[in-house]
């Protein structure tokens, strides 16, 4: 049998360890430990409870959208009773692991069979790290180090790569401002009722100055010179009656912008 | 029972290490992009970046002493990490990619009303799926951080759980760390999903659910399941499948797809038990599913439908003996290299699937679900011809990938392991791995030409994204009233569609193009009821690489397009030019503009 492959499972696998998928090293077929089968790793179970969570929300947010609505309130009133639902769930199941525990020192007591350690594991899914599964992993070590040349050494690899990525989101980070776009304004005239909204928006980098004059039908011009910030704007309600033709022109520093419209 | 070694911690150590200097690379090479200084160095960075990634997890499941469980899973779950970090990279400050844009948008109006199937005029189809706007509004809520944040934070947990579930599940199909290893590292080597399935988008956060509903369902059809078990797992299949039900359309039916698979060999195979609660498991999200698209989401038949008819045309067109002709991959028009990787690919994967059939058959033919895995790897041999089949055949068998390539992958790895590691072997699983990134890489996302971002792209995806565009947007959403219709090009609809809550029309090229408005035009913008038209003037100056500025239209522009075309507007009647930032102009069409 090749190395990676215990009983349960494998490419080489035995017609007896196919009883049970994955089953445990080490374990014969027919005991309480193989017929729960082998756990998956804690990293793996940890990031299906994340999974479950987001499932969970997702179902709990259709109910919320029948009743309160998707409000912070409903949110937390949501949170309340799941986590209240939760703590009486591990209050049983603790409760319940308690008696089973009780029976199996009573079992090995009258000379059992020895499984019982391993049948207080009751799922696949809770098993607890380093119980049942290839004790090479990268978690159980994480959880069981010991101070050794090669434990340092894992701490080692472990900060250096928390550095490199950590190093990646902050050069990414301070990457995201690099692209170099050219300074705009924006120029609008929007119609509505009994006049129209004249409006500047300046997106240029520092403090520019900008001139603007609005043509009415009549004739009559209005003129503006705005000094305006990057990311600040200017905006006026233009009285006219209706059917005025507007045009407005905006001389900023690198460009020439004009709109037009009838009110 | 193996004890805990810590040297092979230190190895897992050291190539997560490895895997985390591939992403600072990566990461440096998209930096210089938008630094504007991306030459020759920074694309060979990028490749490099990429190959350090993949690298240590394929070595690991190819080397000679196997990794025990908690390695293998570790670095399943690190590759996850690393490929998500990198498309978090791409885009660090906001959405640019045009479908995260869209769910952007739901995610905005659930904010805005408290609750869900509010319209999204620029994907209306995503407010029947909503399950991705309920988590990322729940977090920013409870949170007050930004939509951007917890958009961010949800498709990242959604890209590991997913990457978690595909290894789970093939290490349970499987019995081998090895082999889940590889078959994660194969999987991760499929065009989309660096990034389209790692993006804010309904895809990506349903995908996860699917993993999790077929991993439960993979557990409680064991034959060693007790009842509390059975219970157990049922339950959260079933709300697995339920919430992939409520997140998105394509990949519920590939689920109950899946299902109905193994149901079938499993009955094929005589085991019953599993056949049976497999079957009813299926049929229930069938039902469940058939009910949400009827009552809650009734667009779905009428977005989907247009795939599937062209599919069938294309399979009528094939029989005729006129095959179509496929213009949406992105390795259309690619350079050389990028061309003989996507074919390489292909080759490999159509060669190698048998090998992989033989050893399955030949070690576990007696458990349904390895069976249905190779069984579903046969459907790449059809996404092979899809391009030949359809007019976006490249498209749709992309799309498809998310899905084949998990029955791939593990088809794939067992081939590859199917005997003990020697060095010629290694070597020969090493070439085909590094065939299948390059081929991932050159046939996925994002396209050849905004490998890295930076450069501007007239109407490309992200690289389409510039301020200018945004800022016009958003004034739009803020000036105009929602769900006006607006005709613009490509990246102008999808900014005025987000950002703008704004309706835009698509095919209506005709309108842009011309050196006059006719009377043709003006019976299209009042049949289209089109409220504002919205000019980009880099269109008259830049070329598409997508081949076209405009989405939908039969008719194609110039490229570029004439000055003379664009500047039409500002002297026909009817029309009002009520903003211009100097790129873009948004025309409001009076009556005047209808009159023939």
């Amino acid at each position: 049998m090749r190395p990676d492959q215990g009983p349960g499972g494998g490419t080489g696998n035995t017609s007896a360890g196919r009883t049970a998928a994955g089953g445990a090293p080490g374990t014969r077929p027919g005991t309480r430990r193989h017929r729960h089968g082998e756990p998956l790793p804690w990293i793996i179970r940890a990031v299906f409870a994340a999974g479950i969570f987001l499932a969970v929300t997702a179902l709990i947010g259709l109910l919320l959208n029948l009743t309160t609505g998707l409000t912070t309130t409903g949110w937390l009133i949501a949170a309340g009773l799941l986590g209240a639902a939760a703590a009486l769930r591990l209050s049983t199941r603790h409760a319940r692991r308690a008696a089973e525990g009780h029976a199996d020192r009573r079992e090995d007591d009258a000379g059992g069979t020895g499984a019982g350690h391993a049948g207080r594991r009751p799922s696949v899914l809770a098993a607890q790290p380093g119980e049942g599964w290839d004790g090479s992993g990268l978690g159980h070590a994480l959880v069981r180090a010991r101070v050794s040349r090669s434990s340092l050494r894992t701490t080692g690899f472990a900060l250096l790569a928390a550095a490199l990525a950590g190093g990646a989101v902050g050069l990414t980070a301070a990457s995201a401002g690099w692209q170099r776009t050219p300074g705009f304004a924006q120029l609008w005239l929007v119609p509505a009722a009994g006049g129209a909204t004249l409006g500047v928006r300046s997106d240029y980098p520092g403090t520019q100055t900008f001139h603007l004059e609005l043509r009415r039908g009549n004739g009559t011009t209005q003129k503006w010179t705005l000094s305006l910030a990057s990311g600040q704007s200017w905006q006026r309600a233009v009285a006219v009656a209706n059917g005025t033709r507007l045009a407005a022109r905006l001389a900023a520093p690198d460009r020439i912008l004009t709109v037009e419209a009838t009110s | 029972m193996t004890q805990p070694t810590n040297g092979a911690a230190s190895r897992a150590a050291l190539a997560i290490a490895v895997m985390a200097a591939g992403v600072l690379t990566v990461c440096a090479a998209y930096a210089a992009g938008r630094a504007g200084v991306a030459g020759p160095a920074a694309h060979a960075a990028y490749w490099i970046g990429e190959a350090a990634i993949f690298a240590p997890p394929a070595m690991l499941a190819l080397a000679r002493k196997a990794p025990g469980d908690g390695v293998a899973a570790g670095l399943a779950v690190a590759l996850a990490t690393a490929t998500y970090l990198v498309n978090y990279a791409y885009s660090p400050a906001f959405f640019t990619f045009p479908d995260a844009l869209q769910h952007w948008r739901t995610l905005t109006n659930v904010l805005a009303t408290h609750h869900v199937f509010h319209v999204n005029y620029l994907l209306p189809i995503s407010s029947g799926y909503p399950g991705l706007e309920i988590d990322a509004s729940a977090l920013a809520q409870v949170t007050s951080i930004s939509t951007f944040a917890a958009g961010l934070i949800v498709a990242g947990l959604a890209h590991l759980v997913f990457t978690a579930a595909i290894y789970a599940l093939l290490r349970l199909v499987s019995g081998s760390p090895r082999i889940a290893l590889g078959a994660v590292t194969v999987y991760a080597t499929n065009p989309h999903y660096q990034v389209f399935d790692t993006i804010f988008g309904y895809q990506t956060l349903a995908l996860a659910f699917f993993g999790l509903a077929l991993v439960f369902a993979r557990l409680a059809t064991r034959h060693a399941a007790t009842r509390r078990e059975l219970v157990r797992y049922w339950l959260l299949a079933a709300a697995s499948a339920a919430a992939t039900i409520v997140t998105h359309h394509v990949t519920s039916f590939m689920l109950i797809t899946s299902l109905a698979l193994v149901a079938a060999v499993s009955a094929a195979f005589r085991q019953r038990p599993a056949a049976l609660a497999t079957s009813v498991f299926a049929a229930g999200c069938t039902a469940i599913f058939a009910i949400w698209a009827w009552r809650v989401a009734p667009t779905t038949i009428s977005y989907l439908s247009p795939a599937a008819s062209q599919l069938g045309n294309g399979i009528g067109s094939l029989v005729d003996g006129h095959p179509a002709t496929s213009a949406g991959s992105t390795a259309v028009g690619a350079p050389l290299p990028f061309r003989i990787a996507s074919y390489a690919v292909t080759l490999l994967i159509m060669a190698v699937i048998p090998v992989g059939w033989r050893q399955v058959w030949r070690t576990k033919r007696d458990d349904p679900w390895a069976l249905a895995l190779a069984a579903g790897s046969a459907i790449y041999y059809g996404c092979a011809i899809l391009p030949l089949l359809a007019p976006n055949g490249s498209e749709l068998a992309g799309r498809l990938f998310t899905f084949v390539y998990i029955p791939v992958g593990y088809t794939l790895a067992t081939a590859f392991t199917a005997r003990p590691p020697a060095l010629r072997r290694q070597a020969a699983a090493a070439g085909a791995t590094a065939v299948l990134l390059a081929g991932g890489l050159a046939t996925g996302w994002p396209p050849w030409w905004e490998q890295l971002p930076g450069r501007y792209v007239v109407d490309g995806f992200e690289s389409g994204i510039t301020p200018q565009g945004i800022a016009a947007a958003t004034w739009a959403g803020q000036q105009l009233n929602p769900g006006q219709r607006i005709a613009a090009d490509y990246t102008n609809n999808v900014l005025l569609g987000s950002y703008g809550n704004l309706s835009p029309v698509n095919g209506v090229a005709e309108l842009f193009c011309g050196p006059a408005w006719t009377a043709t035009d003006a019976v299209i913008a009042r049949q289209q009821d089109i409220n504002y038209l919205v000019i980009d003037q880099r269109t008259a100056s830049h070329v598409p690489e997508t081949g076209s500025y405009f989405q939908g239209s039969a008719k194609s522009c110039p490229t570029p397009i004439p000055a003379a075309d664009l500047a039409k507007f500002a002297t026909t009647r009817g029309f009002d030019r009520i903003y211009d930032n100097g790129d873009i102009i948004v025309y409001r069409l009076t009556e005047a503009a209808y009159a023939p």
